[in-house]
């Protein structure tokens, strides 16, 4: 009896000591792989607190640029409202803290789920399966801006209009920074409205069922953070309407009867010429040939339609009703047929996918 | 009876231990999952690569508002004041959130519809168009903003994109505005975006522009009702 206590004392302790080796070896792994990556996760780990210490620049020199403006425009009331302006737009686009009511939902990977499929089914066990993915989140946030909220944050990352949310391995990145589970969704607005949004969410529904473990929280009062990022786009510029073209001082062609024995060598030439030379030599395979004649060739007999081709015609008035119609999309945007606003790259740069 | 309730006392006392260092593990593989130590080197170059682009750019960044700091006080120092850095900022944020009309190089992709998208792929190909770098980007026309929500409504004989309740329309267009080879290479890449695409059979047809315009965001009236920023 003694010994059989004993054996059984034997094999828990063992038990529990293989465990714990196990999770201390997940703690500290010293795999050799992990070694040799180790220089690389230095670096990746510098950079991060240099982002972050970049990004605390960032908000320390904004907000001293905000207190010098502050000082200066006391009581000149044109940069007042120039200042109310930024102000607003930075407000609007996340580049500014928020804060308001609304709901914080939150979802963990599916630890239970894992456990249970490991032991019972470990052929057939997969541990992305049991994980929260970039898109689960991409889907959600979709989902709730249904309600059309204030702003959204995913772990104090604020989503605004160029947000990014993707995976690199089994870590997601939002705004290209690295966010570890639990993942917070923080929706300021209207609760009621983005709770039934939540609830009408198909990916949230999806995780439920999944046996994803999801919480969500109304809050009276629910603080966003600012966007870190830089909004200062690089090839993104305000359109400029081109001049006004004149009037019709083109009816200078008129001049043409004047001279009608000449009209075939001068004005035509300009024009007819490219295409007389080209046409006898490439016109048996007139289909696409090399590429610099063949954008030409294209761009002339479609030159007649658009003649005047008013860049974007009368949008003079800037209070237009909404574009609401997608129909006002020339449909002359695929291949060969360049629509007179945007210069297609040759053809060779044109890229259909399929095969 | 005394021995035999120690012996379950001790094992009690055990299995409880067992179940703490159990869960704990769990609990640990979950975080482990998401440290850098549990990636592969290929991801780890990838994260590598990501942060360096985003420091750079908070580089740039910060030069910029240092810059525009530095100017201010010496024209404090002066006696003068400029809006220039007042104008400059707010078309920044204007094209930045979708206010202002804009234009730049980059890339549109057209869909036939022949086999429609579903709103899935839509925002997978406009999430795909903003990781790789998009500063802009439009859907038939219509500026998508940090508020933009997608969607597909079931109708007699399938179902309808919607983009802010609009109704999309094919042939349905992309236009991205960023630079084109990094938004053309992202959509293209092996294993990405139009790879899955091309398995359901879905061609899109990718230009690179020179000259894309995008149309503001119609949505503009929260401007209105803006009062004041909470401090």
């Amino acid at each position: 009896m003694k010994i059989k206590n004993v054996l059984s004392l034997f094999l828990v302790a063992a038990l529990l000591g293989l465990l714990s080796i196990l999770l201390y070896q997940t703690n500290n792994p010293s795999d050799p792989v992990v070694s040799e990556n180790q220089q690389l996760i230095d670096i990746i780990t510098q950079q991060e607190s240099d982002i972050e210490e970049r990004e605390q620049n960032i908000e320390g020199l904004r907000n001293a640029i905000d207190a010098e403006l502050d000082q200066q425009t006391q009581g000149l009331s044109v940069i007042t409202s120039l200042r109310n302006s930024l102000q607003s737009a930075r407000y609007f686009s996340g580049l500014n803290e928020r804060t308001g009511s609304g709901i914080v939902l939150t979802l963990s990977d599916n630890v239970q789920g894992a456990e249970l499929a490991k032991t019972e089914n470990p052929d057939q066990y997969r541990p992305e399966n049991y994980i929260i993915h970039d898109k689960n989140l991409l889907y959600i946030v979709n989902d709730v801006k249904a309600a059309n909220p204030d702003g959204i944050a995913i772990n104090n990352q604020r989503i605004v209009s160029n947000t990014n949310i993707r995976c690199v391995g089994t870590v997601i990145l939002v705004n290209d920074r690295r966010l570890a589970p639990p993942y917070q969704i923080t929706i300021l607005g209207n609760t009621d409205e983005i709770t039934q949004a939540v609830f009408d969410s198909g990916e949230v529904e999806y995780l439920v069922t999944s046996g994803f473990a999801i919480t969500y929280e109304s809050k009276d009062e629910l603080t966003l953070p600012a966007y870190k990022g830089s909004p200062n786009p690089q090839y993104a510029t305000i359109y400029v309407e081109p001049p006004a073209e004149p009037e019709e001082p083109e009816e200078e062609p008129v001049v043409e009867p004047e001279a009608p024995v000449e009209q075939p060598s001068s004005p035509d030439e300009t024009e007819q010429t490219p295409e007389e030379d080209v046409a006898p030599e490439t016109d048996p395979d007139a289909s696409e040939g090399d590429t610099g004649t063949d954008t030409d060739e294209v761009t002339d007999p479609e030159a007649e339609e658009p003649e005047a081709p008013p860049v974007d015609p009368q949008d003079a008035p800037p209070e237009e009703p909404a574009t609401e119609d997608p129909a006002q999309i020339p449909d002359d945007q695929t291949e060969g047929t360049p629509d007179p606003d945007t210069v297609v790259v040759p053809l060779d740069e044109e890229v259909t996918t399929d095969e | 009876m005394n021995k035999n309730y120690s012996w379950i006392l001790m094992l009690t006392v055990t299995l409880m231990f067992i179940g703490i260092i159990i869960s704990s593990q769990s609990n640990s593989v979950e975080e482990y999952m998401a440290t850098l130590e549990a990636q592969d080197e290929p991801d780890l170059l990838v994260l590598w690569r990501s942060n360096d682009e985003r420091l750079s750019s908070l580089q740039g960044e910060y030069y910029l508002l240092q810059n525009e700091y530095d100017d201010m006080l010496s024209q404090t120092s002066q006696g003068k004041i400029s809006i220039d850095t007042f104008l400059e900022e707010i078309d920044s944020i204007h094209v930045f959130n979708g206010d202002a009309k804009t234009t730049g190089p980059g890339v549109e992709v057209v869909f036939t519809g022949e086999i429609p998208l579903v709103a899935t792929e839509l925002l997978d190909i406009i999430n795909e168009l903003n990781n790789s770098g998009a500063e802009a980007i439009a859907v038939n026309g219509k500026r998508l903003t940090s508020r933009t929500h997608i969607n597909q409504v079931p109708t007699d004989y399938g179902y309808n994109l919607m983009v802010d309740r609009m109704l999309i329309t094919y042939p349905l267009s992309i236009q991205a505005i960023g630079d084109y080879h990094g938004l053309y290479t992202g959509l293209t890449i092996i294993g990405g975006i139009m790879d899955k695409l091309n398995s359901y059979s879905i061609f899109p047809t990718i230009s690179r522009r020179e000259d894309i315009i995008i149309d503001a965001s119609p949505d503009k009236d929260d401007y209105q009702a803006y009062k004041q920023p909470t401090e």
